[in-house]
């Protein structure tokens, strides 16, 4: 486990845009062989209900740069020297879209920027990317995380699809008074259980990546996201629970100690079991984010604060636990200092 | 714990309306019966029971709970032995 602790840094803004259009269960049940009994069941347990996704062609980039330019109408662009670009979906294979997201939003030639390929603990592992840069002496650097998951879940799979929202956001980390204490973890070995497996080296994109496989699960090519959710399920059980006990060690923390837990928005039983275990209420702990914008990958956890938490991240000083944990297998949770972030509410895409 | 089993079962099959879980026996193989939407109905459903019964959370799903293989999940009797581990454990 990797630990890391920082001081004199704070989270100035958080801004989400999701996708342009909102889609209810009902609508899709049709692509995903459903019939009227299973949409209530998921709608009851799995909280399923509504999400938004983009028009064709939209890329995450384009959520980012709209958070991004709603930010810098109340902070001053020029001063920033990095630009970190989270997410499973670049604009192109190469080159890395944060050089185009930094050309577009006119940032200087000098800023540092660089691509991470990572999902639902992409937040985390991005903060802790932008933190070290500051740590390191940068003045201000821009976090944009997000995924248009609508691009890897095919519209027929009914395991995955379902679950994906679309959204791109933008953080503002600069020196400040805030502390920080981050705990990281990846294991490799699972990485077959989340995969997109086509279309990369090792498996170069063929007229074979374009066929239909229908399994259990449902219908997708190799192009596309696969999940192995009973896998997931499993890993996720066995590691977050255990995840939250060693980020309070470290942090030498309580759950008494914290105003809020603003976790990965992915599973309703997880975010069921941490809140049970921690006794904490849905106020501490939100967990409606998949059931109205569904799953934004590496924006959930912005995505929840823009969501449900604008207010008190607005107006409050807080210390508030993030945590991540899916693709990769990668998980990783940290805890923050909060005092007075812009953090507006969450927009739709406006083009 | 049977029966507190069995009542679980009974309200989640309310949706389900599966023939197989009207007479349940400890032969009973359930991951075979329940889709992973149902396990993880009848997981939250015992998780309440068990807490309005012993006034404490107590976490039934584990790194097995999804494993075809390994599941306690597999029949009524490897649940009952399971549940009742994890309430005296």
């Amino acid at each position: 486990m990797a630990k890391l602790s920082f001081e004199n840094i704070e989270i100035k803004a958080i801004v989400t845009t999701t996708g342009d259009k909102k889609v209810t269960i009902e609508e899709e049940a049709s692509n995903y062989g459903y019939d009227e009994k299973m949409v209530k069941r998921l709608k009851k347990r799995m909280g399923f209900n509504s999400r938004y996704v983009v028009s064709d062609k939209i890329c995450t980039s384009d959520l980012c740069i709209q958070s991004a330019k709603t930010i810098f109408e109340k902070f001053n662009k020029d001063d920033v020297e990095a630009l970190i670009f989270v997410t499973q979906t670049p604009d192109y294979k190469a080159p890395s879209t944060s050089i185009i997201m930094a050309d577009r939003l006119g940032l200087s030639k000098d800023v540092i920027a660089y691509d991470i390929n990572l999902g639902c603990s992409g937040f985390i592992n991005g903060l802790l990317n932008a933190y070290t840069l500051i740590n390191s002496g940068l003045k201000s650097v821009l976090l944009c995380v997000g995924d248009v998951a609508s691009n890897f879940a095919y519209y027929k799979d009914k395991n995955l699809t379902p679950l994906m929202g679309d959204a791109g956001s933008a953080i503002l980390i600069q020196k400040g008074k805030g502390k920080a204490s981050f705990v990281i973890h990846n294991d490799g070995s699972g990485y077959k259980h989340l995969i997109i497996p086509d279309g990369g080296c090792r498996n170069p994109f063929s007229k074979e990546s374009l066929v239909e496989k229908e399994s259990e699960d449902g219908i997708r090519r190799g192009i596309d996201m696969y999940m192995n959710g009973g896998e997931i399920f499993n890993f996720t059980i066995k590691v977050v629970p255990k995840m939250f006990d060693e980020l309070f060690e470290y942090a030498k923390i309580t759950k008494e100690n914290i105003d809020y837990f603003v976790l990965h928005q992915a599973n309703k039983y997880i975010l069921q079991n941490i809140a049970k275990r921690l006794e904490l209420s849905e106020d501490k702990l939100p967990m409606s984010t998949m059931t109205i914008y569904g799953n934004q990958n590496s924006a959930s956890i912005p995505g929840t604060i823009n969501a449900f938490l604008d207010e008190k991240f607005s107006n409050e000083k807080l210390k508030v636990v993030f945590a991540g944990f899916g693709i990769g297998l990668s998980w990783g949770a940290c805890v923050v200092d909060i005092e007075n972030v812009y953090a507006p509410k969450i927009e739709q895409y406006k083009g | 714990m049977k029966q507190l089993l069995k009542d679980a079962l009974k309200e989640i099959n309310e949706d389900l309306e599966l023939k197989e879980l009207e007479n349940i026996t400890d032969e009973t193989a359930l991951f075979d019966i329940l889709d992973s939407v149902a396990v993880l109905d009848l997981i939250l459903e015992i998780e309440d029971r068990l807490q309005d019964k012993y006034g404490k959370y107590i976490q039934i799903a584990d790194d097995k709970t999804m494993d075809s293989q390994n599941t306690p999940f597999k029949t009524f009797a490897s649940l009952v032995e399971y549940v009742e581990g994890k309430v005296n454990g």
